[in-house]
């Protein structure tokens, strides 16, 4: 994976801090966290670090102590991708970290991304199947009121 | 928000063709003076016609009612801002039903492939107009936001949804007061003058109960379910409805209050009608507080970080409201980043809420 990636913004939200990030996808109402291993991933993904290069800096502060470092980062990557959390840069993004990042911390955990979808049913339709001659859909079946 | 559309058509579950339109008019504009003119014939045919104010947030809205029917509907939940001669309002809304009034509703010119989440109409929802339909109620609601002018249209006054009784016109309040620097949010408030703490989470998190737990103490009612927030330097909120909703199977905890009103398996009350004493147009926030029923032994509050708290605010917010979003995400991301958050959790003894909450407060006289 050489691609530099970027939040897919603005089908998401995203507010980071050091320890953890919350998502919200706002086409499927789905949301997300991202814990502390996950947020030090994130925050050298969306600097523009490619998956190697976050590797490497995890590598290079934890020498001969981080095992599947790589298939780690790249596994979680593709969880981000595969949510439609991030996107493959298409501008060339300069890659900001050229320090070791203070922001990230040198510590490396496996990350893991929570989902929650319970907001989700509030973003579907009401069936619309029919409409009367002035427009007006037909009332849905078993709709109660009041 | 971006739309979704084929997703969500594919949800429908089937095929869909898009109709002719209902009239010539087309386009958000001219649908817009469609439906003003609906209004007015409206008010010519309709037994009366009757006008009341409210301050709400320091925006002076106006409401317009063709014919009497829907005022004890929309009215009760609003009634604690009343302000009638006030001034000029920011906000003229037009109210009217179809059947007593005799108007009927304005012809529809969409396609059934128009509809987007939360009955949004794709083309007639613009920077300048928003447009939904509530298709269950046969309700539309409409808006032009650089004039402050707004419509909410239903075809009979008994189809307005029990949930509307207690949150009237909740869409309408939201466009309009995202223009003017009110972000709605979902969450309950309770304080004094010189502060609040606002109660968030989802359905069946507590803070309905908790609100309605604070009456009779020290501590005011600012709103339940929704609530406006400032978007100025200093967090604040502001009382929109006066009305509380609790699961029927908890009415016994609040014997001194009766319901106005019980359906969907809730209680909903009118606080201005019973406790008008107790009501609070507005205060700063002083914390962000996350009620938790559970088996815990005494109600205590735990420091949670602000991410949690956005978590359980933002998302529910978001997606109960048209078109909120990132505006919406960003008001509540620097809320929790101002002031501190607590998950509350929720022991058998309800009495002690009020102190634990006051305890979060600047201290000195209310």
């Amino acid at each position: 994976m050489s691609e530099r990636f970027v939040a897919n913004e603005p089908k998401i939200v995203f507010e980071a801090s050091e320890d953890e990030v919350v998502i919200v996808n706002l086409d499927t109402g789905s949301y997300y966290t991202v814990d502390q291993g996950g947020a030090r991933i994130w925050s050298l993904l969306i600097r523009g670090l490619r998956v190697a290069e976050i590797a490497d800096y995890f590598e290079r502060a934890n020498p001969g102590h981080v095992p599947d470092v790589r298939s780690t980062v790249a596994g979680f990557v593709e969880e981000l991708k595969a949510e439609g959390l991030i996107r493959i840069a298409t501008d060339d993004v300069p890659n900001t970290m050229t320090d070791p990042p203070g922001v990230a911390g040198p510590t490396f955990e496996p990350p893991r991304l929570l989902k929650f979808t319970d907001m989700e049913s509030l973003l579907l339709l009401d069936p619309v199947h029919e409409v009367d001659e002035s427009g007006w859909p037909n009332q849905p079946r078993g709709t109660t009121h009041a | 928000m971006a739309e979704p559309a084929a997703r969500h058509h594919a949800r429908v579950g089937r095929s869909l063709a898009p109709r002719e339109p209902a009239h010539e008019q087309s386009g958000p504009e001219a649908f817009f003076a469609a439906v003003a003119g609906t209004f007015e014939r409206a008010v010519r045919k309709g037994p009366s016609a009757e006008t009341r104010d409210y301050l709400i947030a320091h925006r002076l809205v106006r409401l317009r009612f063709a014919g009497g029917a829907l005022i004890p509907i929309v009215t009760p939940a609003l009634d604690h801002l009343r302000a009638d001669g006030a001034g000029e309002p920011a906000l003229t809304v037009c109210l009217w039903d179809g059947a007593t009034t005799g108007a009927g509703m304005p012809p529809l010119p969409w396609s059934t492939l128009d509809y987007r989440p939360h009955g949004e109409i794709a083309g007639y929802s613009t920077e300048r107009f928003r447009t939904s339909v509530n298709l269950g109620a046969r309700q539309l609601s409409a808006i032009d936001l650089d004039r402050g002018l707004a419509f909410s249209a239903i075809a009979d006054p008994a189809l307005v949804p029990f949930a509307e009784r207690g949150s009237a016109l909740l869409r309408i309040f939201h466009w309009w007061m995202e223009r003017h620097r009110r972000q709605l949010i979902h969450a309950a408030a309770v304080g004094n003058r010189r502060g609040g703490v606002l109660l968030a989470g989802r359905g069946g998190s507590g803070k309905s109960s908790t609100a309605l737990t604070c009456l009779g103490s020290e501590l005011a009612y600012v709103g339940d379910d929704y609530c406006l927030l400032g978007l100025e330097t200093e967090p604040r909120v502001y009382s929109l409805f006066n009305s509380g909703k609790v699961a029927l199977e908890d009415r016994a905890h609040f014997p001194a209050l009766t319901p106005a009103a019980a359906s969907d398996g809730k209680a909903l009350f009118f606080i201005e009608r019973l406790r008008p004493d107790a009501l609070l147009p507005e205060c700063p926030v002083s914390a962000v507080v996350l009620p938790e029923v559970g088996a815990h032994a005494r109600t205590s509050l735990r420091p949670v970080s602000a991410l949690t708290a956005l978590r359980e605010l933002a998302p529910s917010t978001i997606f109960q409201l048209s078109r909120s979003g990132e505006q919406a995400f960003r008001a509540i991301s620097r809320l929790v980043k101002q002031v501190p958050c607590y998950r509350l959790e929720l022991g058998p003894d309800r009495s002690s809420i009020p102190a634990v909450l006051t305890g979060l407060l600047p201290r000195g006289s209310a």
